[in-house]
């Protein structure tokens, strides 16, 4: 999958869950999402991206979803 | 590879096409929303020479994983064994009740007609917050009118089926509807050809103009292929349930006088696939008056 078609789908899902008062609840929506519905593959290359410099384009819920799943271990 | 009990669009790219058995041609079960499985009898052979049932067995078995079942009974009774929520499905019991609502097992030996009596799974529920996503797919000079594409009663879908019926005298054309106002300042007629263009493809449609569509909209439906609808569409799709935005494209429209380069690729390819079809059903009745001599 393009790069820009990861960031577009991981946005998507941050701007959703940005309607939610708890940040804390929000993070875990993204992830959650993440972790159930896409493949592992995507989660990694995802965490590339992020870590990379690419990662400036993804929305700040994104951001704390991805850095803090624990997917690069 | 495709199966079907018709040749539909799709079975044009296929390399193998296998005949399937509509529901009067087989024995089995339908489960619908309210999770009411119901049996399903044949009153004739399938036509096509396997119920789709065999047609997976002799598959398997073919690619080397034998199955021996001899009836979907069998089948039901597998299923049975491995779900929790159908323990209690089996022939006999739907042939004893009629119809059985899963979950059907020990706790619930007839079914169940209705769930989450006093609870979900999760609890009294869940209620989420949902703001307002405006879509990117945006108008301006170059498309400046929405285009939304759907569907009339008297065709489903691609028409595979319902194109074969006397419903085309009902709709037998997809047309694109346009405003009085928005034909006119294109010096558009009704009945002209038109091209419909987006920031992803092409089509053309003859116009109908009528104010069944507000100004600066523009409406088409999708169940004639070569209409191309999905052609101009864009992937935009719901980051949930990837349900496609087929609603909101912005597309531009012209008088033309010729398809689009989609519907000529199209329409060569589609007369390509129905020549090698006749060729191999002639080439079929040809070495059966061989045989028969």
């Amino acid at each position: 999958m393009s790069n820009e078609s990861l960031i577009k789908m991981a946005n998507q899902i941050a701007q959703y869950f940005a309607t939610e008062p708890d940040e804390e609840v929000a993070v875990k929506g993204v992830r959650n999402h993440m972790q159930m519905f896409w493949t592992p593959g995507m989660r990694k290359e995802l965490l590339a991206l992020q870590s990379g410099h690419e990662g400036a384009q993804l929305h700040p819920l994104a951001q704390v979803a991805v850095s803090g799943a624990g997917w690069g271990s | 590879m495709v199966q079907d009990i018709f040749l539909n669009e799709t079975a044009k790219f296929a390399h193998v096409f296998l005949p399937g058995s509509s529901f009067l041609e087989k024995d089995g079960t339908f489960t619908n929303a309210e999770r009411r499985i119901s049996r399903v009898r044949k009153v004739m052979d399938p036509l096509g020479g396997k119920a789709d049932w065999e047609g997976t067995v002799a598959l398997a078995n073919a690619l080397g994983y034998p199955m021996n079942y001899s009836h979907p009974s069998q089948i039901m009774d597998e299923i049975a064994s491995l779900t929790p929520t159908f323990t209690n499905v089996s022939y006999a019991n739907l042939d004893q009740h009629g119809s059985l609502q899963w979950p059907c097992n020990e706790a619930a030996p007839n079914g169940t007609p209705t769930m989450h009596i006093d609870e979900f799974v999760r609890g009294k529920g869940r209620f989420m917050l949902t703001g307002y996503v405006p879509t990117e797919e945006k108008v301006n000079a170059r498309y400046p009118l929405l285009l939304t594409t759907g569907r009339i009663l008297s065709q489903y879908n691609v028409g595979a089926q319902t194109r074969r019926t006397e419903n085309v005298a009902w709709h037998e054309e997809d047309r694109l509807e346009i405003h009085p106002t928005d034909a006119e300042s294109r010096g558009i007629n009704e009945g002209d050809w038109v091209g419909i263009g987006s920031r992803s493809g092409q089509t053309v449609l003859r116009a109908r103009v009528t104010e069944r569509v507000a100004p600066g909209v523009v409406y088409t439906t999708f169940h004639f292929p070569e209409s191309g609808a999905n052609v101009i569409t864009t992937d935009n799709s719901d980051w949930a349930t990837n349900c496609p935005e087929y609603k909101v494209t912005a597309v531009e429209v012209s008088r033309v006088y010729h398809p689009s380069e989609w519907q000529k690729r199209y329409q060569a390819f589609s007369d390509e696939q129905q020549r090698l079809l006749d060729e191999r059903r002639q080439a079929r009745a040809d070495a059966k008056v061989e045989v028969r001599r």
